[in-house]
């Protein structure tokens, strides 16, 4: 019998712990009366412009330096182009190809064994508003949650030499503790699952031990807490096994995980490659980093949760 | 004297206010009376807001009654294009997609001149959106060039230009893309000035495209320019690419001395598309500061020819995200075919926008996908580039370029309405400075056939100064800009 492998991708996505959103200054913070929390800019009026949030590319850059990326020297924003109604202006501003961290990795103890997870990427962009499906078939929008500032940091499949990757549903739960963790002590967010500050959307497929071409990939969404990731994993690691095992195809798919019934079910297909046509945002200068700045940022970082585990290990003789 | 206030310009009207000659209220008056007695020709404004300008202007009144100290603009009636937003009144674009938009807020630039006193008259027509070179493409109606009303008064700020020229107001606000501000100006005998992109904010002024966009005033001399510019320039947080520099006073550039200028004429600004006339209004205009000690000498500017192409590749891809917010989500006109969200965006869209923007938009976003990004937008962000050194290197002998601000003078209505891709070679002589992000000013400098003819002088990056001194100086010596349209 063809022994299957996992490939796990994680695509985690925190919002900052910022007094402001990430392009203008209307105040963050959770819960509220909808739609009171906004201005020109996080609603995509006429007119309205960004203007870059200092403390968040300060937290940004604190948390890619704590994941020991590289920091880009020069970067830029650009616009993610999509229709939805929660996203105000009809594009997403993001990064592409020039992201503030690259090739780093988050430390992990797979059955006590240290794992270095290889990170991608860590990239800053604006979250989207929210929408209410209601009754009588109709659908209204909060935008409080417009434009505040999102970190995204996505792992690296398959990973350099000298790094790990994802390999069980078990890992997936334990890469997003640490890293949970990690960002917990930096401050740069509060993690909240439950509350969306910290969302977490794996990608998923499996292929024949040893083989190098990649099976077909799912992504899981509505994953709201550490039990539902290692869950959620789980299933979809078991549902693609056993299509693949009855003869069926993967279908390239959002797959939304149902927490009360412990299953995932197919939310939209993705069968078709996505053209966000990413182009440099003209409204936003590139930032330039130096030294000095990232040498400034770096002294912030306290020790970080793994290191101080080491240290009390050592120091203390503690196992 | 009193019955005939409109047809001053703004720095007379600003003395006679200050010194106490005639009260701000009079003066708003005689414009509100000027708009009454022929917006009906011109059809300038889309929108005016007579009471509160009158409201305006007493307020300037009661402060200089309490002998309070105001600003030079106090008191003067100003029109705003109607893609700038101003708070609590409707703001169009000239687009039935926001017929009923009235913002929530003032744009910086409105803004500023509001806290400076000056008396907003009202919302002046423009091409859809900013997307255009006549008014035509406005959906609200075509503005009529006070010189000969059977003519374009140029766009895409046509009826900011219009409304100058016509003494509907002593100043207005236009915004810049292609030329915009000055390509109006030309056509309607009247200054407009471009300046150095990121010296005046862009918040609260309806994006066209970024990169290239930004507002400068239109007036009746080169005085009142430098006037307006002293209330709208400066750093703003609300807009990340302001240029964070010392406020400025622009009227100290206001001095009649181009001794040891040096003028770059380059032969790509006088190709075959130059009307005979202008070509030779231009080389006047040139002869007359050589008269004044200045020097000309030839530059190259080879990249040129490509200019239009570029602009219309960048602008087309920014504006294809800019206008993407105009979906009937959150404020404007939404369609009724509402159905599930996307019908309803969709929907909106093709009912909302006039079909020089739906073009566009459509090439903006073809642009970007595949393979299109590489061979189309990147080759026109290098060609930019090299329009900028082209530039770079021609101020490194000269201090100013000189050119037609349009190859012709105004056009008719509906001449180019088989044809509008001719009608961008409008803009041929103007892009340049919003590719570069130089200032570029045009002023009147003769005649054809009724019609005003406009010279350019475009200068270094943050040097407008310099520009307001030339294009004073020639003013100062030429009386074209004395000269004002029969309309009744």
């Amino acid at each position: 019998m063809v022994e299957y492998e996992p490939v796990i991708g994680m695509e985690v996505h925190v919002e900052l712990l910022t007094k402001s959103k990430m392009f203008c200054g209307c105040e963050v913070a959770f819960g509220g009366a909808p739609n009171t929390r906004c201005c020109p800019g996080c609603l995509g009026l006429p007119g309205g412009l960004p203007v870059v949030n200092e403390k968040a590319v300060e937290l940004m850059t604190k948390a890619a330096l704590a994941l020991h990326c590289e920091i880009a020297p020069r970067t830029i924003f650009h616009r993610k182009n999509y229709f939805y109604p929660d996203l105000a202006k009809n594009y997403q501003v993001s990064q592409f190809d020039k992201p503030l961290g690259e090739n780093g990795y988050v430390e992990i103890l797979a059955g006590g064994k240290p794992k270095k997870i290889a990170v991608r990427r860590v990239h800053m962009e604006e979250d989207t508003g929210k929408l209410l499906h209601v009754e009588g078939n109709r659908s209204l929008v909060d935008f409080n949650r417009s434009g505040m500032a999102l970190m995204e940091i996505v792992t690296m499949n398959p990973p350099p030499p000298g790094f790990d990757q994802i390999e069980s549903a078990e890992e997936a739960r334990e890469y997003l503790q640490r890293l949970r963790q990690i960002l917990l002590y930096l401050e740069v967010s509060d993690c909240r699952m439950e509350e969306g500050s910290m969302r977490c959307e794996p990608n998923i497929s499996i292929k024949p031990k040893g083989q190098t071409k990649l099976g077909t990939k799912t992504e899981i969404k509505n994953l709201n807490s550490f039990r539902a990731v290692y869950m959620g994993v789980d299933f979809e690691l078991k549902r693609q096994e056993k299509v693949l095992r009855e003869g069926g195809k993967v279908v390239q798919e959002t797959r939304r995980w149902d927490d009360d019934r412990g299953v995932t079910a197919s939310m939209r297909s993705k069968e078709h490659a996505e053209e966000y046509r990413y182009y440099p945002d003209p409204d936003l200068s590139p930032m330039l980093f130096d030294e000095e700045y990232v040498g400034r940022i770096q002294a912030q970082i306290p020790e970080l949760p793994l290191d101080r585990l080491r240290r009390f290990m050592a120091d203390y003789g503690i196992s | 004297m009193a019955d005939k206030l409109y047809e001053l310009t703004a720095h007379e009207l600003s003395d006679m206010i200050q010194s106490r000659q005639v009260s701000a209220r009079d003066v708003t008056q005689s414009f509100l009376d000027r708009i009454d007695a022929v917006d009906k020709s011109v059809k300038a404004y889309i929108t005016t807001t007579p009471e509160a300008a009158l409201a305006q202007a007493q307020a300037v009144d009661d402060a200089i009654g309490r002998g309070e100290a105001v600003g030079a603009l106090a008191g003067i009636p100003g029109g705003i294009k109607d893609n700038v937003c101003t708070y609590g009144v409707l703001t169009t674009c000239a687009s039935k997609m926001l017929t009923n938009f009235t913002p929530v807020y003032d744009a910086t630039v409105a803004a500023r001149l509001n806290n400076a006193g000056a008396v907003m008259t009202g919302k002046t027509n423009l091409d859809e959106f900013a997307t255009g070179s006549s008014t035509e493409n406005s959906a609200c109606f075509t503005t009529h060039n006070p010189w000969n009303l059977k003519m374009v008064p140029g766009g895409s700020s046509g009826g900011s230009a219009a409304a100058v020229a016509a003494d509907e107001c002593a100043f207005a606000l236009g915004t810049d893309t292609a030329g915009s501000v000055r390509q109006p100006a030309s056509f309607c005998g009247v200054v407009g000035f471009k300046p150095t992109y990121g010296l005046v904010s862009r918040y609260g002024v309806t994006s066209l495209a970024s990169s290239l966009d930004q507002v400068g005033p239109i007036t009746k001399d080169v005085s009142d320019c430098a006037m307006v510019l002293n209330a709208i320039v400066g750093k703003d947080r609300l807009d990340g690419v302001t240029l964070d520099i010392e406020a400025k006073d622009f009227t100290k550039a206001l001095a009649k001395d181009v001794a040891g200028l040096r003028i770059g004429v380059a032969a790509e600004c006088f190709g075959p598309e130059i009307d005979a006339d202008v070509e030779k209004a231009v080389r006047g205009a040139i002869d007359v500061l050589i008269g004044l000690g200045a020097s000309s000498k030839e530059i190259a500017l080879p990249h040129l020819r490509y200019g239009i192409q570029a602009y219309s590749i960048i602008a087309a891809v920014e504006s294809s995200s800019t206008l993407a917010r105009f979906d009937g989500v959150r404020f404007g006109v939404r369609s009724k075919h509402a159905g599930d969200a996307t019908l309803m965006s969709e929907k909106t869209r093709e009912e909302g926008f006039g079909l020089a923007v739906k073009q566009r938009l459509i090439l903006g976003t073809h642009l970007l996908t595949g393979s299109c990004y590489d061979e189309y937008f990147i080759k026109a962000q290098k060609i930019r580039t090299l329009i900028i050194r082209d530039f770079e290197k021609a101020f490194e002998e000269c201090d100013i370029i000189i050119s037609p601000t349009c190859p012709t003078v105004a056009f008719e209505i509906g001449e180019y309405s088989d044809n509008p891709l001719a009608m961008r070679n409008a803009d041929a002589c103007t892009v340049h400075a919003n590719l570069v992000g130089i200032p570029s000013i045009s002023v009147p400098c003769g005649f054809k056939d009724g019609l005003p003819i406009g010279l350019q002088i475009t200068g270094k990056h943050l040097d407008d100064e310099t520009l307001l001194r030339v294009a004073y100086t020639y003013e100062q010596t030429t009386d074209w800009h004395k000269r004002k349209p029969q309309l009744i």
